[in-house]
């Protein structure tokens, strides 16, 4: 790997810096970082990334990093960057090849002790139920191409005329978990090929499906609405659109690498390949990352149909006395057309979010309307022994940052180094000490994914709700946890 | 000849490529990164699989995503490779067996092969390809 050459960073206050314009750069370069956090990332050539995305053109305001930012091939990983629909592009790789990657949660009228001694017969069950890990699906499930390509049209909404999960079910997903713009017809033969027997999995890696127990309630007001009370014990289910969603980017990316070229752009590295966001091969893509984004509704739909069988066979009880019932499902990586003010004057943007959460403030149509006077649901996992949390969007948001926020805890450590840390340690056994169940389907993957190769999420929220780009509102921590 | 360096980042996987010819640099990409995936060693060359891939002017990168595209549809492991390249377009020629959780064990699963920071430079003599790897 090349040196870090020296990057400038000035400080704006404690939780903001600034990367001031220079070179070819269109806009300044801004993130959301304190102190602390800007020590973890080293020789991270994260910084040097949002530089690259601020000299994309039709950019607008700034190249945005939340505190979770680094190093992520082309755009940084907790990048947001929002090109103007007219003038500017849509980047395959300012979303990412897991397509709608993102977060799940669940609440159910459970305390933590009425689950009391049952955690590790909910987590084998759930091992046993949902398909985790690399090459495993469900047998009872056969997808025809028919059924491939409504699933890319209508998403979790597919999954609910199916009879997994309830009509309620999708009120609390973002875009009502259909993306509008999606057209099955622009997603390549491979894309169906790789994705029809990856619907329903939960894949492997940084995937999960987790166990918790509301440890902290920061704002009554706020957790009310979400339906959250303290020790009540929630699921959160962390998955995307698995290999379907990996083609559809490595295609488009092919293509844009071509496009970029036709259109004149100069790239400062080839993964920011991209094309105007109004020609054909930029809507082309956008369409076809919807179906994607589609694909990943209905695959944690699915799952979350069989979180719930799971539950009723440990508690040998009716979904509905378990009340178990969505608080919202967001998007991590996505691209969406937004409208938003800029310079006093409303936009039409295509927003990119690279592990980046929506945060829409209190009132905004896209709210659910339980939710509508607290803002909208921001969910941020943190690794496999800490904690995740909940939080809820701002107008500052809107104001700053095109409505988005932190993803999650980001890596401290690289998965070698995690790995050879835990050579001859059993990452379970130490989980289960700390009374936190965890199930995986491989090894190596419970090392990779071991606690401290993360940077504590704790302090990664603290900055967004000091910085006032969303707001705490309760804090969950693992029981126990399913990993691919 | 050493054939491939894993690098080690913090989000992501890379390697290092080495190879005589545009052919074996190729070759060893392959082993490389299904090195990455399972444990190549163990894979006996039982059945043949060919692929044909055409470049967008990076080749490289396009050939083994196609190999990985191969694996997650079917979990064919290449275990000998062999490739013909001709000017924007690559044949490769594998002998190797499908995925079988009995004898075969799973390191990691890889989204993709990805552009960053890829680049092919001649070092004393031989080939030396850069690689970053989405897992």
């Amino acid at each position: 790997m090349e040196e870090t050459k020296k990057i400038s960073l000035k400080k704006i206050d404690e939780n903001r810096y600034v990367v001031e314009r220079h070179g070819a750069m269109r806009v300044e370069g801004i993130v959301y970082i304190n102190e602390e956090l800007l020590g973890d990332l080293g020789k991270d050539e994260s910084i040097r990334q949002v530089e690259n995305v601020a000299c994309l053109p039709g950019i607008v305001s700034a190249s945005m990093a939340m505190p979770d930012i680094h190093w992520g091939y082309g755009f940084p990983i907790g990048g947001v960057a929002a090109f103007d629909a007219e003038e500017g592009v849509i980047s395959p790789g300012g979303v990412g090849y897991d397509i709608n990657c993102g977060v799940r949660l669940m609440r159910s009228v459970l305390g933590a002790r009425e689950i009391g001694g049952k955690v590790n017969d909910i987590i084998d069950r759930l091992f046993i139920n949902i398909p985790s890990g690399v090459g495993s699906h469900r047998k009872d499930l056969k997808l025809g191409r028919k059924d491939l390509e409504r699933v890319l049209a209508k998403g979790a909404q597919w999954a609910v005329e199916q009879g997994y999960g309830t009509e309620d079910d999708v009120r609390f997903i973002e875009d009502n978990g259909q993306m509008p713009f999606a057209d099955p017809g622009n997603v390549s033969e491979r894309a169906y090929e790789r994705g029809k027997d990856q619907l329903g999995t939960l894949g492997s890696g940084n995937h999960f499906i987790e166990v918790g127990r509301v440890a902290e309630i920061y704002d009554e007001k706020a957790a009310e609405a979400f339906g959250l009370f303290k020790d009540q014990v929630t699921v959160m289910i962390h998955s995307g659109s698995r290999g379907l969603g990996y083609q559809v980017c490595d295609d488009y990316i092919r293509q844009m690498i071509k496009a970029s070229e036709k259109y004149g752009i100069h790239l400062p590295d080839r993964q920011l390949c991209c094309a105007p966001f109004d020609s054909p091969e930029g809507q082309r893509y956008f369409s076809a990352m919807a179906a994607a984004a589609n694909y990943a509704f209905a695959n944690r739909q699915m799952m979350t149909h069989w979180v719930r069988e799971t539950f009723e066979q440990v508690f040998h009880a009716g979904a509905g006395k378990l009340g178990i019932s969505l608080v919202y499902d967001v998007c991590h990586n996505i691209a969406k057309l937004e409208k938003h003010i800029v310079k006093g004057k409303e936009s039409r943007l295509c927003v990119h979010r690279k592990g980046a959460t929506r945060s829409f403030a209190p009132g905004d149509a896209a709210v659910p309307e339980g939710y509508r006077k607290i803002g909208q649901p921001v969910l941020i996992p943190g690794d496999m022994g800490r904690a995740s949390y909940v939080l809820c969007g701002t107008e500052r948001a809107m104001d700053e940052t095109f409505g988005s926020t932190c993803h999650g805890a980001g890596r401290l450590m690289s998965r070698g180094e995690a790995l050879r840390r835990t050579k001859g340690r059993s990452v379970q056994k130490e989980l289960e000490e700390r009374d936190v169940y965890v199930k995986a389907a491989s090894r190596g993957t419970l090392g990779e994914e071991m606690p401290e190769a993360y940077k504590d999420v704790s302090k990664v929220v603290e900055v967004v709700h000091k910085a006032g780009i969303s707001r705490l509102v309760a804090k969950i921590v693992p029981l126990g946890s399913i990993k691919g | 000849m050493e054939r491939y360096k894993i690098l080690d980042h913090e989000a992501d996987t890379g390697f290092e490529v080495y190879g005589g010819t545009m052919e074996e640099l190729f070759r060893n990409g392959v082993y490389a990164l299904f090195s990455l995936i399972t444990e190549t060693e163990t894979v006996h060359p039982l059945i043949e699989k060919r692929m044909k891939t055409s470049g967008n002017g990076e080749l490289f990168i396009n050939f083994l995503n196609d190999t990985l595209y191969l694996w997650d549809t079917t979990g064919f492991i290449p275990g000998t490779v062999s490739v013909r390249i001709r000017d924007q377009n690559a044949e490769g020629l594998f002998m190797g067996e499908f995925f079988d959780p009995a004898r075969h064990t799973l390191r990691q699963e890889v989204k993709a092969v990805t552009y960053h920071k890829f680049r092919i430079v001649e070092e004393k003599g031989a080939l030396k390809a850069t690689v970053i790897v989405d897992v």
